[in-house]
């Protein structure tokens, strides 16, 4: 049974983490109708600020934490202006070939600053670890469970009772009727930008507190894990994007204890194929109907 | 006092020249109707006044404001409401959070008594006011789009089409409270396929063909034309 509980730990933290990111995917599809293929490497860039914010003498942790959030913020307003906004009209393959593009351009540009060395991050979280019964939890894990919780709620509030919330909701279903009441969908675009990719600067900092390494293709896997997520849980809809997020770091985690730690890959996009099989908008996915 | 005032409009969809030199005005207090057949330009005309379009050349002043050069989602701030063809309610959002929309420019202190008199006058909507926009009927879907509008307190409200695929009960009570808000001192541009009911209800009337204004008048004057009958009274 506590191996069971431990599991589940093991799958709800790396899970809580994909969640995160996957909100970033489902968040800027909702209001721009696009994927951010980028939104992983985001996850990347905001590791290697706090990184030198962690290095920097005089620079206290919570801002190097801070820096790298917001740094992230901000790179994703920049991206979405220079890179996406001129293609608003564009057919849409335009517009994904664009987000590959960026998605390797941040890559490369951090391969040649950096190097493809990895650069171990030095422990920033210094929460001790807990114990329940024979369960160790580490203070990275309850830490990440805390934050992501808390984010969550957040976001969800923010969203659902707030006015500029329902402005955004309103902005994803009809822009031309959203300007009509007087909702700049320009500004929209760029909060939603701003936001997700703030939540992946988070994800890139609990992902290097649990794995202590940047290196400039660190985005890649969580990002396309959690672009999964974000498919299995219905691309648009914010649960689903946490819901699909918890769900594959489960799956994830019981294949690898259970099963065989070469075939998670195979059961997560399994996971994947099945879903989509049965239920083509994901778990919480609704159909749109798209008016002519 | 002439409150909005469009002149020589000119619109073109790609090589479609849609909107030819058209002018025309709205005074303050007036129900004013568009009216034509389909495809005549009404919509186009009132998406390029309300900056869903733009035109390649002409005038659009409202208020003192050059329309042409305000960028769409600055428009309803000025004291302009839409309410657009086809009504488009936010159907994810519930009736109360689509008529909190309605005033997402104003910065007053009454939106509340606002949203009273608009519950008021659609007693329906307030009986919904929880249910998501998109579960209403058509009639009910006309309200919230006109509730959404009123509620940003608008000193003009741009009408398209809103009797289209309601049923008659409904038509004739949205032209009613389309009166109603002309009463209480609310300009009205009203685009109508329905002619009859429009020309009732209205101080003055233009006629669309083609993109061209080919007629225009008092509502009565235009009942009783010859070729008005004809052609859009189906006498």
């Amino acid at each position: 049974m506590s191996s069971f509980v431990e599991q589940f730990l093991n799958g709800l933290i790396p899970g809580s983490i994909y969640a995160l990111i996957a909100l970033g995917y489902t968040m800027v599809y909702g209001i721009a109708k696009m994927i951010n293929f980028a939104h992983g490497d985001i996850i990347m860039v905001g590791a290697y600020i706090l990184l030198i914010g962690l290095n920097a003498s005089g620079v206290p942790t919570w801002l190097a934490i801070v820096l790298a959030i917001a740094g992230c913020g901000i790179l994703g307003v920049v991206i979405e202006k220079v890179a996406y906004k001129p293609l608003r009209n564009a057919p849409s393959l335009a517009v994904l070939i664009t987000a590959i593009g960026m998605s390797y351009f941040l890559q490369n540009l951090f391969l040649v600053i950096f190097s493809s060395k990895g650069k171990s991050v030095p422990r920033f979280i210094h929460v001790k670890d807990f114990k329940i019964g024979d369960i160790t939890v580490s203070g990275n894990m309850i830490v990440t469970l805390i934050v992501t919780i808390i984010i969550m709620i957040l976001l969800t509030v923010f969203i659902n009772k707030t006015k500029l919330g329902s402005a955004l909701r309103a902005v994803s279903e009809d822009k031309g009727a959203a300007s009509l009441m007087g909702i700049n969908s320009d500004l929209m675009i760029s909060m939603t930008f701003a936001i997700g990719s703030a939540l992946a600067g988070v994800a890139g900092i609990l992902w290097v507190s649990m794995y202590d390494k940047a290196y400039p293709t660190l985005g890649a896997i969580p990002g396309i894990k959690a672009f999964v997520a974000a498919v299995i849980g219905g691309i648009g809809s914010v649960p689903g994007a946490m819901i699909g997020g918890i769900a594959l770091g489960l799956v994830e985690s019981f294949t690898k204890a259970y099963i065989s730690g070469e075939l998670v890959d195979a059961f997560v996009f399994g996971l994947l194929i099945i879903v989509l099989i049965f239920k083509p908008t994901g778990i919480l996915g609704r159909k749109r109907i798209e008016k002519v | 006092m002439s409150l909005l005032k469009v002149e020589d409009l000119n619109v073109y969809y790609g090589m479609i020249h849609a909107i030819k030199d058209i002018s025309f005005e709205v005074n303050e207090g007036e129900v004013i109707a568009l009216i034509g057949a389909n495809g005549a330009g009404k919509t186009t005309t009132l998406h390029t006044i309300t900056g869903l379009l733009q035109p390649k050349s002409g005038r659009i002043e409202f208020k003192g404001h050059d329309l042409v050069k305000t960028p769409a989602h600055k428009i309803v701030g000025l004291g302009m409401a839409h309410v657009p063809e086809g009504r488009r309610i936010f159907q994810e959002l519930t009736v109360y959070e689509n008529l909190k929309l309605g005033a997402f420019t104003r910065k007053d202190k009454d939106i509340a008594k606002t949203l009273d008199m608009v519950y008021e006058r659609f007693p329906r909507l307030k009986e919904r006011k929880n249910q998501i926009g998109g579960t209403l009927s058509g009639g009910e879907q006309q309200m919230l789009a006109m509730g959404r509008a009123l509620m940003s307190k608008p000193d003009i409200i741009v009408m398209d089409e809103p009797s289209m695929g309601l049923s008659p009960i409904f038509v004739s009570e949205i032209f009613d409270i389309i009166k109603e808000i002309s009463a209480q001192g609310t300009t009205v541009l009203l685009v109508e396929q329905n002619a009859k009911k429009a020309l009732e209800i209205a101080d003055r009337a233009y006629v669309l063909e083609t993109g061209k204004i080919v007629l225009s008048g008092d509502a009565t004057d235009l009942m009783n034309d010859e070729s008005v009958k004809k052609a859009y009274l189906g006498e």
